[in-house]
């Protein structure tokens, strides 16, 4: 199970880089940049990525549960750690929280080694 | 391992796991439950529209005369099916025929079909549109036919006109129709519409022949670009697939967490 911390932690990072280009890059280009420009249709085309958030979401979430049923965090915590895959930004700052708790709570999940 | 907790008595199962402690999140859990199943069917809508949309883009194209997509004696083109075209020519009401079981809003009646014999000398079926029965019809137009139709490829399910007698028939088949016309057929007929000729004679009224009958739509449509709206059909499936593993999430923490049921392994 020693994986399973690093995992959450590759995997918040991606589902949190492909939320905010989705929803900081992607969305705002498609609707807020001028019809039929070259950067509008990037946003267009690069909306293509909410797909592949919505699936590294759903390993995110099946990961961070596992973590949760380790951890035996308190219920609102792990609905936090679950739903912050899908608010913007918010994702970065849970996953340092996870780390910091992981650390302190259950050094024995967070294998030596893994730079902070 | 630890060994299981022993098991509780079923009712004292539900009644801790019922203990209004739980009530909020039993009823968070249900909402997203349900958020996710109407979110997944909302997409899986939006995926239907796309392709629908898709196939019946094709009836939105401008009508070009009917001999430029399909010719007297040629086979019927796929980029054909569905396409606006102008017939013009003259009805031959001697040779309506009523298609019988056609289905409209549930109820069963028959299309009226009136031949139009175009300039080149040859007749292309007419589905003026659709009545309870062929008494229910008005009579068949007469005259000048000037007309844009959705063409539609020839029906060929293979049902016998076993009363030729009649005007009645079992499907809109030209072979069907061949030994009763006595001119050449389309390979093909088209569902009339009340559209405007694009560039016809003074911008003058269709004489299409629909008034009096019900209007239907066209039969037969291209397949959709299999692509089409995939992002939508792959949103439904992700919300599916959220909502399941939310229940299994749910039912997890209640056997661990609240019922003691079952304890996960404990990392060494």
């Amino acid at each position: 199970m020693s994986k399973l911390f690093p995992a959450y932690r590759v995997l918040a990072i991606i589902v949190g880089v492909l939320l905010a280009f989705c929803s900081l890059v992607a969305m705002p280009l498609k609707y807020l940049a001028t019809d039929g420009s070259g950067l509008q249709r990037f946003g267009e085309q690069a909306s293509i990525m909410w797909v592949a958030h919505g699936w590294v979401f759903i390993i995110y979430v099946v990961v961070s549960f596992l973590l949760w049923r380790q951890t035996r965090w308190s219920l609102p915590f792990a609905l936090l750690v679950l739903v912050s895959g899908l608010i913007p930004l918010v994702i970065f700052y849970v996953e340092r929280v996870v780390t910091r708790r992981i650390r302190e709570e259950h050094p024995e999940l967070a294998p030596a080694g893994v730079t902070p | 391992m630890p060994p299981d907790a022993p098991s509780l008595p079923a009712s004292v199962s539900v009644r801790r796991a019922l203990a209004p402690a739980y009530w909020l999140t039993h009823l968070l859990m249900v909402v997203a439950v349900v958020a996710c199943v109407l979110l997944g069917r909302w997409q899986l809508g939006v995926w239907h529209d796309h392709r629908s949309d898709d196939a019946a883009q094709v009836t939105h194209e401008p009508a070009v005369p009917l001999d430029q997509v399909l010719g007297p004696d040629a086979a019927f083109p796929a980029a054909g099916m569905g396409r606006p075209v102008v017939v013009a020519g003259r009805w031959d009401p001697a040779h309506t025929v009523y298609v019988a079981d056609r289905e409209r809003n549930g109820r069963t009646g028959v299309w009226a079909v009136t031949p139009v014999v175009t300039t080149g000398g040859s007749g292309i079926p007419v589905v003026r549109g659709w009545a309870t029965s062929p008494d229910a019809a008005p009579a068949p137009p007469t005259g000048h036919a000037s007309l844009v139709g959705l063409l539609q490829p020839s029906e060929d399910t293979g049902a016998d006109d076993t009363s030729r007698a009649d005007d009645v028939i079992p499907e809109l088949s030209t072979t069907d129709l061949l030994p009763r016309a006595p001119y050449d057929l389309y390979g093909g007929y088209v569902v009339a519409t009340d559209r405007l000729i694009p560039g016809g004679i003074d911008g003058s009224e269709p004489i299409s022949g629909t008034g009096g009958l019900e209007p239907i739509g066209p039969q037969h449509l291209p397949g959709a670009d299999a692509t089409s709206g995939l992002r939508n059909l792959l949103y439904a499936f992700q919300w599916w697939v959220f909502g399941a593993f939310a229940i299994f999430m749910w039912w997890r923490w209640l056997e661990e967490d609240v019922l003691g049921r079952r304890r996960s392994p404990r990392p060494r």
